[in-house]
């Protein structure tokens, strides 16, 4: 996947965010609140990052081939972080049915070197119907 | 005895996909077209739009108490907020769903187990949340984890 660069994060993208989620945990717009608690400032919705990469995924692959999506939030990204999104093939492989996929390992790093999350994802085409289970 | 709370039962409804929510969603995630992804999509209904892949998890607030699995633990007194941190999620996707279509949901409380490490006693709370079509197919399924910190070295 060709790397994508996000940012500088502003308190709007975590403010648009918090609407379309739901995820309205005051540490994520409250600066005081947060600064009260020991943090340095807001930071972002963790799924708002990772949603980014999904979406990245996506894009690049193709709509119906996001098999699998895997990933740890491993530091908080501030206001004004910039972000890269990187995901490198590791393996290719068969599946049980014979399927090609590919194996990812995905990262997304602050412009200061900080891993925001980690993780995995799995690219291939969609099992067919007959293979689906309810 | 161990004080690990019961499981609760599986909590079940419906989540309507809707165009506006899939549209908001996409936005947020910083995506300039929306439209653009079913439009590349060979099964998408006309003038649909792709759910984002983590959407999903976003589908408690359409819960009859409006609140996530680990939310429900926490006003059920059976989980400290304070003390709560968030493990791994993993999606698994079997087809792209789009705006119009109805899911069924059902949340689930798949593991609960202490594990002492080296920081004090971890409690790992393993949720599994999984989507069903209206033909009853299964689309997509969430695991996330919790870990409550129960006690550490220190006290």
């Amino acid at each position: 996947m060709p790397e994508r660069r996000v940012g500088p994060i502003r308190q709007e993208h975590l403010v648009r965010y918090a609407g379309a989620s739901g995820d309205f945990n005051p540490f994520h717009f409250d600066a005081e609140l947060a600064r009260s608690r020991g943090f340095k400032d807001v930071f972002a919705q963790g799924l708002f990052t990772a949603g980014i990469l999904g979406e990245t995924l996506r894009a690049w692959a193709g709509p119906a081939m996001l098999r699998k999506l895997k990933f740890r939030f491993k530091e908080p990204v501030w206001l004004g972080d910039e972000l890269t999104f990187r995901a490198v093939v590791t393996e290719i492989h068969a599946d049980d049915h014979g399927r090609r996929r590919a194996e990812l390992e995905c990262r997304v790093i602050a412009a200061d070197g900080r891993e925001v999350l980690s993780g995995s994802a799995t690219l291939g085409e969609p099992p067919r119907p007959d293979q689906r289970t309810t | 005895m161990s004080d690990i709370p019961p499981k609760p039962e599986p909590v079940r409804f419906r989540f309507p996909v809707e165009w506006g929510k899939c549209r908001e969603f996409s936005l947020a995630l910083l995506d300039a077209d929306p439209a653009q992804a079913a439009s590349t999509a060979g099964d998408a209904p006309p003038e649909s739009l792709l759910m984002p892949a983590t959407m999903p998890v976003c589908a408690s607030r359409y819960s009859p108490d409006g609140l996530s699995p680990i939310g429900r633990m926490i006003e059920a007194g059976q989980v400290d907020r304070r003390r709560l941190l968030q493990g791994e999620l993993e999606f698994d996707f079997v087809r792209p769903v789009y705006s119009g279509e109805v899911l069924t949901v059902t949340e689930e409380l798949a593991d609960i187990y202490d594990k002492t490490t080296s920081k004090g006693v971890l409690r790992f709370f393993e949720f599994r949340t999984s989507y069903h079509a209206a033909d009853g197919e299964l689309v997509c399924t969430v695991r996330t984890t919790n870990i409550e910190r129960r006690s550490s070295q220190n006290g």
